[in-house]
């Protein structure tokens, strides 16, 4: 069989976006023709914490102001770099703990006073392109006030059966450090240092079926070990304080089936995508996700419609009424049952070399019984230059 | 259980995989498929914005997962 | 059940129907051409026997396009004199996105519409773009699949070659 097959454009692969690498995969084999150049202004605001069940502290949740960088480009006949950046700024109140109000119900009690923080990241890797496979090597790093990351990834893609075929293949692993912001007046006996190290692997193919569908799954599965828990968090434990206390292994599985579908008529891609997630903390969800792609002229629309549904850790509770033999404990809202669902929306224009991207998402979650669920809307605008 | 229906999901996906190998679609019939929309993920920023907070504010991320595991979420 | 599936995967995935090869006759097909001599009217690689003849697979959708066609412009120009032509044959399926993308990357050489994919079903294309140099007597010299601008070289190269 012809081994020789520079594809032109686009055939995708299953690989999702792994630790420390930027998805450029979806234009792979051929090494990209042009230097592409993107940035991306991101707001993101929550929703104020309800003052029904604010017991006490900040009502203002989360504000985060983030800019986003990146830079792709050949440097020979068959090897890519990538460089990206990401700067955030967070300020706001995020809850402390849970308690019983007056008539048993969850009340949360916010931290009080506002922080600011900023949180850098730094990724920077290359892409090899050789006949019919693709190897991408990455190195990570972030930091902030308390936290500092460092990571390194690689992932290989396979084509075969004249480009129909995709088989994607990787691994990363990331070493934490947490050094919690200290507050002797109000939380002595936060820890003062921890570690944490994750393992990634994930496998996963794409295939073509028709000349406008193609599906893809994935598996993937995720190792950590360390220091797991929130450092700022408390849990009442038949109303006395106790710490958020979590195991410090965690072994986590997901599986993600994607279908792409063109529809030639509306001149729209359709998405759909299913992931269903399991841990060794008996947390389980599903997240579905469907979406429409629009090309008009020289605008591009999309509308994106997504369903999150995720059942507790074994160890969770809004709040305890006797200690657990464990001794694991957490009120984390992350950590509890509950649904959310988020609209997202996005407009792009090509001008020349430029085009120029907005998009807004709105989260909204629903359907648990700890007080301090989220909601948030999301604004992005953005520019991506090729020459 | 989850063992088991992860099993039947990949045999399933597997199975399509070899069955589809059949209907070979050609290079030059790949127009459609090769648009930026067909993608898995058609805009790679945003989609690192997107999982960076889904990481944060959920539970479930793992082969999505963002580098540098300090997400700010406290 | 599996092993059925597995045979079918090896039968299907291997076989190249078609072994169009260096030294063999260059298939042809009559098309209609969007420009050239007599827009409108059927023609095909055959008309163009006796010339040493580029034949270049393209599409609106194909990105290395956009640097192969006026390149390959330009060539033609220089040798058409000697007794060199370029015959494209675009494949896409809407015509509107072809006659787009010349606006953009005008050419003078003929262009032939093919939107069913006779000719590349023919010459069994394995990646687009591809092209082919067909000599004089009608036999395929020469293959080059995708395109980077550092290719340029190489094709003027085997082109002053042959001519």
């Amino acid at each position: 069989m012809k081994s020789s097959n520079k594809v032109c454009l686009a055939l995708t692969s299953a690989a999702l976006t792994l630790p420390g690498m930027v998805s450029e995969r979806a234009h792979a084999q051929a090494v990209p023709e042009k230097t592409k150049v993107g940035y991306r202004y991101t707001s993101y605001q929550e929703g104020d914490q309800p003052a029904n069940t604010l017991a006490a502290g900040a009502a203002e949740r989360f504000n985060i102001d983030v800019h986003q960088f990146s830079v792709v480009a050949p440097v020979s006949s068959n090897v890519a770099v990538n460089v990206s950046a990401i700067t955030e700024t967070l300020s706001g109140a995020s809850p402390w703990f849970i308690q019983a109000g007056p008539d048993g119900e969850a009340q949360v009690v916010m931290s009080g006073a506002t922080i600011e923080e900023n949180r850098d990241e730094l990724n920077v890797g290359a892409s090899i392109y050789e006949e019919s496979t693709q190897q991408n090597f990455g190195l990570s790093y972030s930091k902030e006030n308390d936290y500092e990351s460092v990571g390194a990834s690689m992932s290989s893609s396979l084509w075969m059966n004249e480009n129909n075929t995709t088989l994607d293949w990787g691994l990363s692993a990331s070493s934490d450090t947490i050094r919690p912001t200290q507050d002797a007046a109000v939380d002595p006996g936060r820890v003062a240092e921890e570690d944490k190290n994750r393992l990634t692997l994930f496998g996963g193919f794409s295939q073509v079926i028709t000349k406008t569908t193609v599906v893809g799954a994935n598996v993937s599965f995720a190792n950590y070990e360390g220091f797991l828990s929130d450092p700022y968090k408390l849990v009442m434990i038949n109303g006395a304080p106790g710490r958020d206390s979590r195991p410090d292994k965690r072994r986590q599985w997901a599986v993600d089936v994607k279908l792409r579908n063109y529809q030639p008529k509306i001149h729209s891609a359709l998405h759909f995508d299913y992931r269903f997630y399991r841990d060794n903390w008996a947390i389980t969800s599903h997240t579905i996700t469907s979406g429409i792609y629009t090309d008009l002229w020289s605008w591009k629309l999309s509308g994106r419609l997504r369903y999150y549904s995720q059942v507790g850790a074994s160890f969770y509770r809004d709040f305890y009424i006797a200690p657990r033999a464990d001794g694991f404990y957490s009120s984390d809202y992350r950590l509890s049952g509950y649904a959310a669902t988020s609209l997202r929306l996005g407009v792009s224009k090509k001008i020349a070399m430029f085009e120029l991207f907005t998009n807004y998402e709105y989260y909204n979650s629903f359907d648990g019984s700890n007080p301090a669920l989220v909601d948030f809307a999301m604004v992005t605008a953005g520019l991506d230059l090729n020459f | 259980m989850s063992k088991h229906f992860l099993f039947k999901v990949l045999s399933i996906s597997l199975l399509l995989v070899f069955v589809q190998g059949c209907t070979t679609v050609k290079a030059w019939e790949k127009g459609y498929l090769s648009k930026p929309e067909m993608a898995f993920a058609p805009d790679p920023m945003e989609q690192k914005i997107m999982d960076h907070t889904y990481f944060a504010k959920e539970a479930s991320s793992s082969g999505s997962a963002v580098s540098g595991g300090g997400c700010g979420c406290n | 059940m599996k092993r059925l599936a597995l045979v079918c995967f090896l039968l299907c995935s291997g076989v190249s129907a078609w072994a169009v090869d260096l030294g063999s006759v260059a298939p042809n097909a009559p098309l209609k051409e969007l420009a050239g001599t007599e827009p409108g009217k059927l023609s095909g690689i055959a008309d163009y026997k006796g010339n040493l003849v580029y034949l270049d697979f393209w599409a609106s959708w194909c990105g290395p396009c956009r640097q192969s066609l006026p390149i390959m412009n330009k060539i033609r120009e220089q040798y058409a004199e000697y007794g060199f032509e370029v015959v494209a044959v675009n494949v896409d399926e809407n015509l509107d996105d072809a006659l787009g993308f010349l606006e953009q990357y005008p050419v003078s050489y003929p262009v032939l519409l093919d939107p069913e994919g006779k000719m590349p079903a023919m010459y069994d294309v394995q990646g687009m773009p591809t092209a082919y140099l067909i000599d004089r007597k009608g036999v395929i010299i020469y293959k080059h699949e995708g395109f980077k601008k550092s290719d340029e070289a190489k094709i003027e190269a085997m082109i002053k070659e042959n001519l």
